[in-house]
């Protein structure tokens, strides 16, 4: 039994408005409700970055509001996914080009998943939260390898400089 | 050697058994809401993917306290389910919230310093009452071991149903249920003293509420003595209870909690003690 | 005088749909002051609709002002356009409007409900309200072929007919709905916890109301008998469906959870008038001209009057466009009521003024 295949089980969700028409974010609300109950693959809206594992973001990012979605995403640990939810929030959409708009979440922060749609059905918010689910997993797993090439060179290497880690380093999966 | 053994056992396991209880309170919570709710070892899961993360703190102490929390809160367990001084229960129980209390305060959001501001009534709240109940065992039994209480043939509910009814009052209020969830209040302030904890470190928060469930029911099997069967309805009856009291009632304000639980809950206690006392 | 903290709320908060910014200044949890932030959503759409879009686009971009008042905002501009236009709509066209218009409304004041409800840490009562609101969604999709965004108004009619199966079919949801709408009535009504969260807390007065020109159920739940369904008649025939205004004078969160539940009730009644009485016609009327004048529409949102300005110069492309969306005109009295309430009640009242800043902030 692979205990670390169990992590995925539990993506704790982060919904941030960057401006758009609030379609989408009343369909996330829907998605809570009991007919779509997204609890049952253990979501939890937390409203919380620094506990949470994915970000929703609805909306094209307005000008005032781009500073907090990177705030916001810097405060989430890692490893994060990132989905934006509904055509606005992929490309801009029906906004791309308006004076206060930038255009799409991913000119500011690495997106994941897009979802599509204006408004995205809450089928497809699920169906895009389950391939971030994916997609988190890979991010763990290269999290956990990084810190294993580390640990490897500092047992193997008595001497501690530069150019005898970027030696000794080898691939450590097997 | 069994009395020894069991209270172990139950030790070593009791964030396990806690965290049975809480996946299960979700699935009961959810059905009660019309949802299929999450599997039964979603805690587990959560506990799992909290470990992989990236541990970010706001500073040593705070995630020190954190996890300081969790431990006293498995000691003050322990030292319940060992047949210990109840009083030293209540007061091991105490600080644990007192080192949630003071991590709260010791970061700088606003919201974390309410949480603890409403955190700090809470026990306010409770607590007297809980002292209260240990001052009747005492009463009755001539001793604050936990021990006598539970190897005692006569059940303590005949003896002191007031109390029990005082402990029901005030149990929402510690396991942060509805309609007292204010220390939690994820509405008004975002979770309050576990804002700012993440990772690993909120996973011993996390954890820690897990035992507080244990810690609760065990209480709460206080009152049935030895007889096992009695102490198993009462741990249904209490968890229905609190369940559905959760899914019927909207939260109040700290104020309001502070008045019910001193004025009903209290009082209750203590006519309870006081008939207690002259009989 | 205790010591004063600053408590920000938003612009992410859980509590709230939409980034806006609360800042109470409270004094042991009493709110003494409160400053409003809404303009986070500015997105530019009047100039993009006077620039980039063809006026017969508009009314697709103005859509997405609001997803949960979207219709109202198609509906408005379409007639704002017909106006210039100088067109009379069939009468086929002006009832499906409504039929939409109401059952729009119908969703925004459940999903409304559900959040006082949540804000209110009435969990169990949230999800209760919003399985309870899939009914409208479903028929919303069934009328209009999608759940939020409906682009049902065009200019110069409506770009779906009704079929009558569709038209049985909300009947009938309708009367599956109304024992489901009794229920919510007496827990909204009567839950002891719920009540001693909602009533008195966030109290705007029949003066304040006037005062500070709110609109809408917030208003209506002051005592004030704004609502544009009940003064205009040339647009939409409202009562002639059986409109009835509601009003209460409390003017607290539970005044507006009764008006928005009461209001639901009228929403369907006049929806089983729309449809028993839907007349025959043609669904649109076409035209070659070209946008010419000046005018206004005002038309009555879930929210409140929602009020539309546009100037034509003969060309595809409109000169001036101006929404002025019900929600600006609440900021103040949103502001107002506020002070003297519990910091613990203030998710609970922000979600009973059912704010809409992306209707605010275009
Ligand atoms: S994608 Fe469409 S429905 Fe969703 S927020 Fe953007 S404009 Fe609104």
């Amino acid at each position: 039994m692979n205990l670390a295949s169990y992590r995925k089980k539990s993506p704790w969700i982060l919904h941030y408005n960057a401006g758009g028409c609030n379609g989408c974010d009343i369909e996330i609300l829907a998605c809570l409700a009991p007919k779509y109950d997204i609890e049952r693959f253990g979501m939890i809206n937390t409203g919380n970055p620094k506990q949470s594992d994915i970000l929703l973001v609805t909306g094209p990012v307005t000008k005032r509001s781009r500073e907090r979605l990177v705030e916001i995403y810097a405060q989430m640990p890692e490893p994060k996914v990132v989905i934006s939810c509904g055509a606005c929030a992929s490309t801009g959409g029906v906004f791309r080009g308006m004076y206060n708009c930038e255009g799409g979440v991913d000119q500011f922060i690495p997106v994941d998943v897009y979802v599509c749609g204006c408004g995205t059905r809450p089928e497809q918010i699920i169906d895009g939260v389950v391939q971030a689910l994916a997609i988190l997993e890979k991010k763990t797993k290269e999290l956990e390898e990084s810190v294993k090439l580390k640990r490897e060179a500092v047992k193997e290497g008595h001497q501690l400089n530069r150019r005898h880690i970027a030696d000794e380093i080898k691939p450590v999966l097997s | 050697m069994n009395d020894v053994l069991i209270p172990v056992i139950l030790i070593l396991l009791a964030p396990l058994l806690g965290g049975l209880l809480y996946g299960f309170e979700r699935i009961v919570k959810a059905r009660m809401q019309r949802r299929i709710g999450p599997p039964l070892l979603q805690p587990f899961y959560d506990f799992l993917k909290l470990a992989g993360k990236r541990r970010m703190m706001v500073h040593s102490a705070h995630a020190f306290l954190g996890i300081m929390h969790f431990v006293s809160l498995w000691f003050a367990l322990a030292v319940l389910l060992l047949g210990g001084d109840l009083i030293l229960v209540i007061f091991l129980h105490l600080l644990s919230t007192s080192l949630l209390i003071l991590a709260g305060y010791s970061t700088r959001s606003i919201f974390s310093h309410l949480g603890a501001n409403r955190a700090a009534i809470s026990v306010l709240a409770y607590e007297p009452v809980l002292i209260i109940l240990a001052v009747s065992i005492f009463m009755l039994n001539g001793t604050f071991d936990t021990a006598a209480v539970f190897t005692s043939s006569e059940p303590l509910l005949y003896k002191m149903p007031l109390a029990f009814i005082a402990l029901l009052l005030v149990l929402p209020i510690k396991l942060k249920k509805s309609p007292f969830d204010v220390a939690e209040a994820h509405q008004e302030i975002t979770g309050g003293v576990e804002l700012e904890f993440s990772g690993l470190f909120y996973e011993a928060v996390y954890t820690a509420k897990w035992l507080d469930y244990v810690f609760c029911y065990t209480l709460v099997f206080l009152f049935a003595g030895s007889n096992i069967l009695l102490g198993a309805g009462l741990l249904v009856f209490t968890f229905l209870y609190l369940n559905a009291l959760d899914n019927s009632t909207a939260r109040v304000s700290y104020k309001q909690m502070l008045r019910f639980s001193l004025g009903v809950a209290f009082s209750l206690a203590f006519i309870n003690l006081l008939i207690n006392s002259l009989t | 005088m205790g010591r004063q903290y600053e408590i920000p709320v938003g612009a992410q908060h859980i509590s709230l749909l939409e980034p806006l910014h609360f800042k109470f200044t409270t004094e042991n949890e009493r709110i003494v002051r409160t400053d409003a932030n809404v303009y986070y959503v500015h997105r530019g759409i009047e100039q993009a609709c006077c620039s980039k879009f063809k006026f017969r686009q508009v009314s697709f971009v103005v859509g997405r002002v609001c997803g949960l008042c979207s219709i109202s905002h198609t509906t408005a501009y379409s007639q704002v356009a017909e106006k210039l236009l100088k067109i009379e709509i069939p009468k086929r066209a002006k009832y499906l409007r409504m039929l939409v218009i109401e059952l729009d409304r119908i969703h925004s004041h459940l999903l409304c409900l559900s959040h006082v409800a949540e804000n209110s840490g009435f969990e169990a009562l949230f999800m209760k309200t919003m399985q309870y609101r899939e009914f409208s969604m479903e028929l919303l999709e069934a009328v209009c072929g999608n759940r939020i965004q409906y682009d049902f108004s065009i200019v110069g009619g409506v770009a779906r007919d009704l079929k009558p199966e569709t038209g049985q079919l909300i009947l009938q949801r309708l009367k599956n709905f109304m024992p489901q709408l009794e229920e919510l009535v007496g827990i909204y009504q009567h839950n002891w916890t719920l009540s001693l969260k909602n009533k008195g807390t966030g109290v705007l007065t029949r003066e304040d109301a006037m005062r500070l020109n709110v609109v809408g159920p917030f208003a209506r739940a002051a005592g004030l008998a704004v609502d544009v369904r009940n003064e205009t008649e040339d647009l939409l025939p409202w009562k002639e469906v059986g409109f009835e205004m509601i009003t209460d004078t409390a003017g607290d969160v539970h005044a507006r959870n009764m008006i928005r539940l009461r209001e639901i009730g009228v929403s369907i009644r006049l929806i089983r008038n729309i449809i028993d009485g839907l007349p025959e016609s043609a669904l649109l009327t076409e035209t070659k001209a070209f946008p010419d004048g000046e005018a206004t529409v005002r038309l009555e949102a879930p929210r409140g009057e929602l009020f539309y300005y546009a100037k034509g110069n003969k060309t595809q492309v409109l000169e001036r466009l101006k929404i002025k969306a019900p929600t600006f005109s609440n900021v103040a009295g949103m502001v107002h009521a506020f002070t003297g309430n519990e910091y613990g009640s203030a998710a609970a009242i922000i979600a009973s003024y059912d704010p809409c800043l992306s209707c605010t902030a275009r």
